[in-house]
């Protein structure tokens, strides 16, 4: 369980101001979650997701990891090995030439015995499709394939929770969905609880909660259907709704009688044809 | 003044393990002013696409004629090329190099040969099109945020005054609110200076709402060349190799399903709300 | 494209030289490039060349390819050669033209010296043709580990090596596609003399400085999130141990290693008499 209490943040910037970039977060994530925090470019929202792992450090407030406070230094290991982190260039965080000996390479830290490794690494690449791409070079991979090596090598750690910093933003479409349907298998089948930090609607729409952080602040935490209704705040915001969210707003403008928490096609198609009857 | 394609093949490769064929028997014609979307999967052959269409690969046969150049003629002059047809590649900002944003955006005309005043004029002028402001010159690009660094390197482009300007993915990686403003700068581009303008995505939403003619490439070859409308109208077809429409033409297309015509081509919200009310006004009326 | 260039030319088959212990292959390979210059006579390189026929064969291989690697290397082995042709002094001239001078020493020497090159340059090539890039920094990872005690960082060097491997072929893509998108503002990497040219990668190579700069800090933090915290109490999954196979190779090599020395032993016995 992940446990967010007045957390701030904030750095020096260029000019030598102190940029606040949190300001009193407070969250608490349950095991199991499937949790999309969603905010615009530079509205803190990986500052934030750093903060989980312990790769930042609160200025203010204090961050827990299953009761462990995330500034107990001799408690560092543990945190990353609970706490998995995936980013957004699938390049940069691959580290050996060959896929499976880059899935070994956290297990491999943790001063796992090999034979355990081994089963690991295989594991974790089964989980994410990845197995008979075990010996290649990680470079002649696609962007999708690439991402879900990456996956592979944090679930290789068997972490509790794992944070994706935007892990689909520069991937094409098809990378997209290979990745976001891996994202929901971890949920879904492995029960491990996901923190997906993203500023696209779409993938939001597939968390069972949506937190939207704007200027260093929660502004939304709801199921996505309450939170996509609030078209006018969410396009405040610089952040967009599904596009058939849209539609059923701009009828409801005009003047039509149709649910506001319209989120799928399917709903879409449903509401406009008990329009048209 | 148009972009002629004919017949063209080209194989990466050749003669290596790794030869692949990139593009097939390609042949169209872009018309002067046009506004295209260019969709196809990664590998499809979409980015051999726009690079032959500036000279930087020459297809292994047929021909590709842009503005009266020939650019499979070896007696062409490139710089004209280059001048001609901009490219933006994606992640334009990693290609930024200057100490100042003046420098790296004059890098390109100062290239063409253009004079110091000439590069001040076009650079006064076009700073505005990409929405920003003369302070930011004496800047170091590397302080920008990465909007503002996308839009010096859009404007290192624009400063070669092409007429035909191809953009791939230049919302790569942006928030909603920095892909509108670059959709609407591109949009500006091409209503105000009447570039002729192809903008590569992914995203069917982004094309529908800005584009008038779509092409699509798919494993290869043209798979359709056409005005949106009969591109999307056509969304079994677009499914068969993988793409989608936009989410509103899938409501339609389903509601059709269901027996309900909607009148006219929708694949903007505007057009799907208009088409609405037209069709329970005219329910009413029966 | 330029990614598709495989570095150090691994052929990955399926073959007993493929399975033998990268230590082992490593250590093999110092020894016969010790060994090739202790065989100075015809037996000597009959026999290096029959171990070296032997082991080619073995490694599945196409002897072209083998032969290939010195291709490189062409103009070194000729140019020795030549030199030692010439500059050899001695006794029974063969052939004299002016101040060049052709003795049968220095034939010999010539033949000595191109055979050499070629066997070393065939014998090591064959090391990373057998032997993945990772496996490879495994060996000398673990062959230089017990000199870690008087400080040399040898985990270090093989993390370096790793992900030197691993982005080179990223780096080499990138390049590419900045060099492309400069041709498209008008940059020109061809013409000019030497000093306008390296003016004209500039704008190439601030970018790629730059974004290796941004990789390797992302990388490091990705590497802090898996629990990496230097060489100090880590296992690895592919345990190397000397098997079965092993022994055989280790047999054979000490063989090899005895005729070598013996053929010497016997011709300086001949020479000396």
């Amino acid at each position: 369980m992940i446990e967010v209490k007045d957390l701030v943040y904030s750095y020096v910037s260029d000019t030598g101001d102190n940029e606040e970039v949190l300001k009193n977060i407070n969250l608490k994530i349950n095991k199991g979650e499937f949790v999309a925090i969603l905010g615009h470019n530079g509205s803190g929202k990986s500052t934030f997701a750093k903060h989980l792992n312990a790769i930042h450090l609160p200025l203010g407030g204090k961050v827990y990891i299953d009761g462990i406070d995330t500034s107990d230094t001799e408690k560092l290991w543990d945190i990353r090995s609970k706490v998995g982190m995936v980013f957004q260039n699938p390049d940069n965080q691959i580290v050996a030439s060959i896929v499976e000996e880059d899935v070994a390479f956290a297990p491999e830290n943790l001063a796992i015995d090999p034979a355990e490794i081994r089963k690991r690494v295989d594991e974790a690449l089964e989980t994410v499709g990845m197995s008979e791409y075990k010996n290649h070079a990680p470079h002649m991979l696609s962007g999708g394939q690439k991402q879900r090596v990456a996956i592979a090598g944090i679930i290789a750690m068997k972490p509790d929770i794992i944070v994706m910093d935007e892990p689909t933003a520069m991937l094409d479409p098809i990378g997209r969905r290979e990745v976001i349907k891996t994202i929901e298998d971890l949920n879904q089948k492995y029960g491990i609880t996901i923190v997906l930090i993203t500023h696209n609607m779409d993938e939001a729409v597939k968390a069972q909660r949506v937190v939207v952080i704007d200027g260093g602040q929660i502004k939304v935490d709801d199921t996505p259907r309450n939170v996509f209704k609030n078209v006018e705040l969410i396009k405040s915001i610089g952040l967009d709704v599904p596009q058939v969210t849209m539609l059923a707003y701009e009828l409801r403008k005009v003047g039509f009688d149709i649910r506001d928490d319209v989120l799928t096609v399917d709903e879409c198609t449903e509401e406009i044809y008990k329009l048209c009857q | 003044m148009s972009i002629t394609v004919e017949n063209v093949n080209y194989t990466y490769g050749k003669g290596s393990p790794f030869e692949k064929k990139a593009l097939e028997d390609i042949s169209f014609t872009i018309e002067d002013g046009d506004f295209i979307g260019l969709i196809g999967h990664t590998g499809s052959g979409k980015s051999t696409m726009i690079q032959l269409l500036n000279g930087l690969i020459k297809p292994d046969s047929g021909k590709v004629i842009v503005n009266d150049f020939d650019l499979t003629n070896p007696k062409t002059d490139m710089k004209k090329v280059r001048s001609t047809v901009g490219i933006v590649f994606q992640y334009p900002e990693y290609q930024l190099f200057e100490e100042t944003v003046y420098k790296d955006i004059a890098y390109g005309p100062g290239n063409l040969g253009k004079s110091k005043d000439e590069i001040s004029e076009i650079i006064h002028e076009i700073l505005p099109l990409v929405g920003l402001s003369d302070d930011i010159l004496d800047k170091s690009p590397f302080e920008l945020s990465g909007g503002q660094k996308r839009r010096v390197a859009i404007a290192g482009v624009l400063a070669m005054q092409p007429s035909v300007l191809i953009l791939d993915e230049p919302t790569a990686g942006l928030d909603p609110a920095g892909r509108n403003d670059i959709l609407s700068c591109i949009k500006n581009l091409h209503d105000k200076k009447q570039v002729t303008v192809i903008l590569v995505s992914h995203s069917m939403e982004d094309v529908a709402n800005t584009v008038n003619k779509i092409m699509v490439i798919s494993d290869s070859h043209l798979f359709a060349f056409d005005t949106v409308a009969k591109v999307f109208s056509n969304s079994e077809k677009l499914k068969s190799i993988g793409l989608n429409v936009p989410q509103v033409t899938r409501v339609v297309n389903h509601l059709k399903q269901k027996g309900i015509v909607l009148p006219g081509d929708i694949y903007t919200v505007e057009a799907a709300v208009e088409a609405i009310k037209e069709y329970v006004k005219g329910g009413e009326k029966c | 494209m330029l990614k598709d260039i495989t570095l150090g030319q691994f052929f990955p088959l399926d073959s007993p030289i493929h399975k033998l212990d990268p230590r082992l292959k490593i250590m093999f390979t110092l020894a016969f490039i010790v060994l090739v210059f202790f065989a100075d006579s015809i037996p000597g390189y009959l026999a290096v060349m029959l171990f070296l026929g032997i082991t080619v064969k073995l490694s599945k291989i196409k002897f072209r390819i083998v032969l290939k690697s010195a291709k490189p290397l062409l103009f070194i082995i000729i140019f020795t050669s030549i030199i030692n042709l010439f500059f050899t002094g001695g006794e029974n001239v063969v052939f004299q033209w002016k101040f060049l001078k052709i003795t049968e020493t220095g034939i010999v020497n010539a033949v000595n010296m191109a055979l050499r090159l070629l066997f070393l340059v065939m014998g090591s090539s064959l090391l990373t043709y057998t032997t993945s890039p990772i496996m490879l920094t495994d060996g000398i990872e673990r062959l230089l580990s017990p000199f870690a005690k008087i400080g040399l960082p040898a985990h270090e060097l093989a993390m370096m090596m790793t992900i030197a491997l691993r982005f080179i072929p990223t780096l080499l893509e990138e390049t590419e596609k900045i060099i492309m998108a400069q041709k498209a503002r008008g940059a020109d990497f061809e013409s000019g003399n030497i000093f306008k040219k390296a003016k004209a990668l500039i704008p190439v190579l601030v970018p790629l400085f730059i974004s290796s700069f941004r990789r390797a800090d992302e990388l490091a933090t990705a590497m802090e999130c898996r629990c990496y915290r230097g060489g100090k109490n880590r296992t690895s999954m592919k345990q190397l141990k000397i098997c079965g196979i092993d022994w055989v190779a280790l047999a054979v090599m000490i063989v090899f290693t005895a005729c070598i020395v013996l053929i010497d032993i016997f011709n300086l016995n001949i020479m000396g008499y």
